[in-house]
């Protein structure tokens, strides 16, 4: 096992800056003792996790260690999820057409997709994280930004922690990472990357303003294909070529990304870290076997899906007041509508009806990929409800929450597949 | 056409049918008046497809014809207007010309051809009603409003009935959250379908602008109209088609716990208690428990406040919850020192009778919480 301190790599050693790294990082501990508060200085973590799916399947099955694998749907449809880092050597990437993955190396071993697993592994990664420090912030399922601003003498220096992290994900749940240290949020990204896998990248504050000019636009976060063209076109490569145009004209070119991408340039980001606060929203998509034009289809998916959500929503006993639908078309076009309700709902019919309710008002002319729901606004409580005088709605509802919620209990007693809607036989 | 009237005349008929006029149709000619002089009199002439306005007033005519005028800038004209009298002069066609000497307005009119057509109603058998009393029931009738995108016809409009074995008319107004329901005596013949008719709540509001209460009123029902008639002016409102719900179940207090209570005080305890609604915590609750009644709110983003009200109550402990809002709506249209709340349990309404007023009944629906 290679050691998790060995991956660690200072920037400067990259760029050819001639100090060696100790002294350096002696001297800016230092300087954090005597001056904590110093302006706004901060250190900013990005823990970026390797080949997520893939090394979470190898590590389960010893016999796929060291082979191209990739993660995926298992239909002629389906996409790879995650390629491991063997696989990536033959030019297959994530979002690629499984088929095409085969094309490019017939002898690709595919896994299949187990959310539930790379989710739990993930809850146990930020459970770690969060031992260090309350600012966690989750991007996705497999990295997180995490401020250290100020933790220094509680748990020694940045470097200290990067390793310490970077251990203890290792010991504890036997996966590599990479770990980015800035002192603003969008390099600690950047840092992350530039040495992947399985290795640490430190900027340092006072290096971070010359780095920040070498660093490719192209792995800037926030820059698209669209606007690496425009870059082409401005003979922008570096962060620092963007120095070379005002304010103004980024303005005009990029929009916000301009101002944003001005900001970089001087080393700049004035982005929070964002703990992830309470749930928001809980959702459920498929993409059709087949794309379809038939209501019949999109009906009976709605159904499936609001079963899956309400069964969700009433096991967290959550109530609902918002509920949105997506509709993803065959040129890969979508669109969503959303309703806020009047009543706060669980039961799984309602959410059918409303879901019924948002789909009836629209025109669909093209072929439908994707049908998903997704319930916002949640609450444990039921919001108070006006009660009306001529019709009752409220009272329908409740009695399909209660009709659901014995269904529930059924489902848990003897199986989830002992009592459906029939037309979901 | 040539004509010159009184312009506080003139622009009082103006000012009743701006209500009418203004309203957006799908014909832009129902934001005119139709004005036609004839015989030493001139008609004012407003539809806007559900409500019709006619007036006929005493002027001094030169010459004979037809006009199709905007209607609001005619009024602002008539409004600004410093003279006694007002010339009104067709010069050529389709343009007229507003006033004389020092003040001219030359302004382009429409096509009255094009004007709808006044419907054809005749032998109405009109009844004389109390003014006053009947302007009360519209003006009742009128607080309880409607939201653009409302399609239920029984919110829309009023229903007009007569209640059974008694000389009475009713008019009850909902938007399902609360309900009034006024009676009015009356002695003649008033022939009303059995199921009562829906005016629509337009209609009704223009109706509050067009009685005044020293004036005889008449009215009629012919032809799917509701028409109402004061001297030389007569208004007609298109009839809503469509079932009305049964509310008398909801008015009913038989099995009722009354509380009686000042209604100044429960005014202003309502004014005190909405301060700290929102948009989203609109809800009071009301605990009726032994000797009174403790109303309190919440408000998560500004605070919460409490008030106890000494009240004659012996019942069992209710806790129910209000909008303070509708109280406060209901409350400002009763003519009553002191009012009885009728309540039942927490998911019956609230029924509001003022002592000395027996002829509003009000309801308003409670919040489940």
């Amino acid at each position: 096992m290679q050691d998790a301190t060995c991956g660690i790599k200072f920037f400067y050693e990259n760029c050819n800056f001639p100090q060696p790294f100790f002294p350096q990082t002696l001297i800016y501990y230092e300087c954090i003792k005597d001056k904590p508060q110093q302006g706004r200085s901060k250190v900013i973590l990005h823990v970026d996790m390797d080949a997520f799916f893939t090394s979470i399947e190898q590590r389960d099955n010893p016999e796929l260690k060291g082979k191209p694998i990739i993660v995926g749907g298992l239909s002629k449809r389906g996409v790879v999820s995650a390629a491991s880092y063997e696989a990536r050597k033959f030019g297959i990437y994530s979002a690629m057409p499984i088929f095409q993955a085969l094309k490019k190396y017939p002898g690709l071993i595919v896994v299949p997709v187990n959310k539930n697993k790379y989710a739990g592994t993930s809850q146990k990664i930020m459970k770690i994280l969060k031992q260090y420090t309350p600012l966690v912030e989750p991007v996705s399922i497999d990295e997180a930004f995490l401020d250290i601003t100020g933790c220094e003498r509680l748990l020694g220096s940045h470097k200290n922690i990067a390793i310490d992290i970077k251990k203890r994900i290792k010991k504890e749940l036997f996966l590599t990472c990479s770990i980015g240290v800035a002192p603003v949020k969008f390099l600690a990204k950047i840092a992350s990357d530039m040495n992947k896998p399985n290795c640490i990248t430190i900027i340092e504050k006072h290096e971070a303003k010359k780095f920040v000019l070498t660093v490719d636009i192209k792995k800037v976060p926030g820059v698209g294909e669209k606007a690496i063209k425009q870059m082409k076109i401005l003979n922008i490569k570096t962060l620092g070529d963007i120095n070379k145009f005002s304010l103004k004209i980024l303005y005009k070119k990029f929009g916000k990304l301009g101002e944003k991408l001005f900001k970089f340039a001087q080393c700049i980001d004035n982005s929070k870290i964002k703990p992830k606060g309470k749930r928001k929203s809980i959702s459920s998509e498929t993409t059709l076997a087949n794309d379809t034009v038939e209501m019949e289809v999109v009906k009976k998916n709605f159904l499936y899906h609001a079963q899956i959500l309400g069964e969700k929503l009433r096991n967290k006993n959550f109530f609902t007041t918002n509920i949105s639908i997506k509709l993803k078309f065959n040129d890969f076009s979508q669109i969503t509508r959303q309703k806020k309700l009047k009543l706060s709902i669980c039961s799984s019919s309602a959410i059918y009806k409303e879901s019924l309710n948002l789909i009836k008002n629209l025109k669909i002319n093209k072929k439908i990929r994707l049908i998903g729901i997704s319930v916002s606004g949640l609450s444990h409580k039921k919001k108070p409800v006006q009660i009306d005088m001529f019709e009752q709605t409220k009272e329908k509802i409740d009695k399909w929450e209660k009709i659901d919620k014995t269904i529930d209990c059924i489902s848990k007693k003897f199986g989830s597949n002992i009592i459906k809607k029939a037309t979901l036989k | 056409m040539k004509f010159s009237i009184n312009r506080k005349k003139l622009y009082k008929a103006l000012s009743q049918i701006q209500g009418i006029t203004n309203n957006k149709t799908n014909l832009a000619i129902t934001s005119d008046v139709l004005i036609s002089s004839k015989n030493s009199k001139i008609t004012v002439f407003a539809n806007n497809l559900e409500t019709v306005f006619e007036g006929t007033y005493d002027a001094e005519i030169e010459s004979d014809g037809i006009i199709s005028i905007n209607s609001k800038k005619l009024y602002e004209i008539l409004k600004e207007y410093p003279d006694f009298n007002i010339l009104l002069n067709e010069i050529e066609d389709r343009w007229i010309e507003i006033g004389e000497g020092n003040i001219q307005y030359h302004i382009v009119t429409s096509n009255y051809k094009n004007f709808p057509e006044k419907p054809l109603i005749e032998d109405i058998s009109f009844v004389e009603i109390n003014s006053e009393d009947f302007k009360r029931m519209v003006e009742v009738s009128s607080t309880i409003s409607f939201l653009i995108d409302e399609k239920r016809i029984y919110v829309l409009g009023v229903c007009l009935e007569k209640i059974n074995n008694e000389n009475k008319i009713r008019m009850v107004s909902t938007d399902s959250k609360k309900l009034t329901c006024f009676d009015l005596e009356y002695k003649d013949d008033f022939i009303i379908p059995d199921k009562g008719i829906i005016i629509p709540k337009k209609g009704i509001s223009e109706l509050n602008k067009f009685i005044e209460k020293d004036k005889k009123i008449k009215i009629g029902i012919k032809n799917n109209y509701f028409i109402v008639k004061k001297n030389n002016e007569i208004i007609m409102i298109k009839l809503l088609e469509g079932g009305y719900p049964d509310y008398k179940k909801i008015i009913n207090t038989d099995t009722m716990i009354p509380i009686e209570i000042n209604k100044a005080m429960f005014l202003m305890v309502m004014k005190r208690m909405s301060i700290l609604c929102s948009e989203q915590y609109k809800n009071a609750i009301f605990n009726f428990k032994e000797n009174g009644i403790v109303v309190t709110i919440t408000n998560p983003e500004i605070g919460e406040s409490k008030e106890e009200i000494l009240v004659d109550y012996l019942d069992k402990n209710i806790k129910t919850s209000f909008n303070t809002r509708y109280f406060i709506d209901i409350l400002n249209i009763i003519n009553s020192e002191n009012i009885i709340l009728y309540i039942k349990n927490k998911k019956s309404p609230c029924v509001i009778k003022g002592i000395d007023d027996n002829k509003l009944i009000s309801v308003i629906m409670p919040i489940s919480i």
